[in-house]
Parts: C-alpha cells; structure tokens; sequence
C-alpha cells in the first residue's frame, strides 16, 4: 500500500487484481444491478488510488477497500431510491455446475433465487453484515471498521439477519427449515 | 468463517448463489486507472515542517518578486508642476508615467487642481 501511495502503478495493479472480484461480487449483491456495481467497482479503486496517502494502516487493506465501496454502493442504493428505480437480478448467472440434471438446476436456481431475494429484502446493514462475514470471509473485527460499529453491533446485526432469513425462507418455502 | 450450526447453513445458502463473472472490460478500466488519473504533486512533509517550508517558499518568492520593483520610488514624494501632462514626464519608468499621469488626473478631478498638485 505504501508503494501504490508513492505511485507505483504496478502495485496499485496487483492490489486491484487480488481485490477487484471480491468488490465487484460485494457491489454486485448488495446492488442486484451489473452497472451499478461495475460503476461502484471502479469508483472504488480510483478513490483508492486517489487516497492511497490517507490510509492509515490500522485495519487490512482489505478493510478499507469494503468501506470504500460500502460508501458508494449506499449513495447508489440512496439514489436509485430516489430516482424509484428496482434493481434486477441477473436471470443469467447460475452458479450450478453443467453436469446437473435440468431438474436439479431449475430447483437449485429457485432456491438460489428465494434466497438472494430474502437476502435483498434486509436491511442494507445486515445484508452487508452477512455477506462481509460468510461471502467476503472478514473477521467480526473487520466488519465492524467497514459499518462503522462496535463489535457487539455487528454481532447483533448478524443475529437478526439470520432470524429475518430463516422466517422468510420458511414462510415462503414451507419445505425449507434452514436447518 | 461458520463457527456453529446456524452458521453452516447460512454458509451454504450463501455459496448457492449465482457466481458474479468480473467483466473483462471492468478489470482493464480499473487496471487503467493509474493512467488516466494522476495522484497529483506530493509535498514532501520535512517532518512535520511542511507548513513552514510553505512560508518558506512564500518568503523566497515575495524577496525575488520584491528585487524587481523599485522601492525607492514610493518613498520620494511625488513633486507636481503647473505644466500640462505632456509637457513634464512624472517618472522615468514609461509605465509608471502612464499611471502617475492616471492619477494626478483622478485627483485634480476629485479635489481640484491646485489641492493635487500638493
């Protein structure tokens, strides 16, 4: 990081490398819109490497980078809001391996789907909360310098997030106990 | 990472969903970045002295800027005379003339004649 402060582009490259897809995916889900994230992805790396002499290492890289890109995926939520738009989920991507049955992958989409919209309809703390945590692999520690909140908030966000899920999914998939 | 039950399906939902592909273009643009956006000129801090080196700085400018004008024009009363501006040239300096003359116009229009010409 001290290297991409001083303007070394080979250092801001490989920081951006190892970090773009882990950003992009985060926007992404917390956006439900490619250019929206793909705007918030690229406005993240420029203010990184804009503000790389503002970076005070008291937390991983990592860290900062997700609190930049929380910031700017919040003002684009805020202002899609305000605009009334409603964010799309690409029907396109599917995570489930070629060699699944067309059965097995329609019902793995659904759930997939029901999930990411259960996911959606949280608030936007706690859907960062549970995507840094499980999604993006950051620490408690961690989360708690991206949301700007005590350790004790995140843990607290985390717990309502998973009980606002599991009823969701429950009642709209009886079948589905989330256990 | 799950550290309990509740967590472990939690982690696997999370797993199911979709993949996100990172478009080719996004990853050259941002690669692009350093390009097209300079971080700008970095004053160096001299340990905490950066303030005073920017005075510092001011200070060599005005005393070069400063070496240029002849002072000792403002410390020589300007002396008048009946004459008519094209007569009498108030300084050496042609420029200087042309404001000298400027004024001496602006002050016998505001107090009179004979009042400016003290």
């Amino acid at each position: 990081m001290l290297r991409v402060a001083q303007g070394d582009t080979k250092a801001f490259r490989t920081l951006s490398e190892g970090l773009l897809p882990a950003i992009y995916t985060y926007a992404s889900r917390l956006l439900r819109n490619d250019a929206d994230a793909q705007d918030v992805a690229q406005e993240t790396f420029l203010r990184v490497w804009l503000n790389a002499r503002n970076y005070e290492p008291k937390a991983r890289v990592s860290t900062w980078v997700h609190s930049i890109a929380r910031n700017l995926a919040i003002d684009k939520i805020r202002k899609s809001k305000r605009r009334g738009d409603h964010f799309e989920l690409d029907a396109e991507r599917d995570a489930a391996p070629a060699s699944d049955r067309p059965s097995q992958l329609l019902e793995k989409k659904l759930s997939a789907q029901a999930f990411q919209d259960a996911l959606s309809l949280l608030p936007e703390r706690q859907q960062s909360a549970l995507l840094l945590r499980h999604e993006q692999g950051l620490s408690q520690s961690e989360i708690a310098v991206v949301l700007a909140c005590s350790i004790d908030s995140v843990e607290s966000l985390l717990k309502r997030a998973r009980q606002t899920l599991k009823q969701q999914l429950v009642t709209n998939n009886p079948d589905h106990s989330g256990e | 990472m799950p550290n309990n039950h509740d967590d472990m399906w939690l982690e696997n939902a999370i797993q199911s969903l979709p993949a996100v592909d990172l478009p080719a273009d996004l990853a050259r643009r941002v690669a692009q970045i350093p390009v097209e956006h300079s971080q700008g000129f970095v004053w160096p801090n001299f340990g905490g002295l950066r303030m005073f080196g920017s005075w510092a700085v001011c200070g060599v400018l005005g005393l070069i800027f400063g070496s240029f004008v002849d002072v000792s024009l403002l410390s020589e009363p300007l002396t008048f005379t009946n004459a008519s501006e094209d007569e009498v040239g108030l300084t050496d300096d042609p420029v200087l003339d042309v404001v000298a003359r400027a004024w001496v116009v602006d002050s016998e229009q505001m107090f009179g004649a004979e009042e400016s010409v003290q």
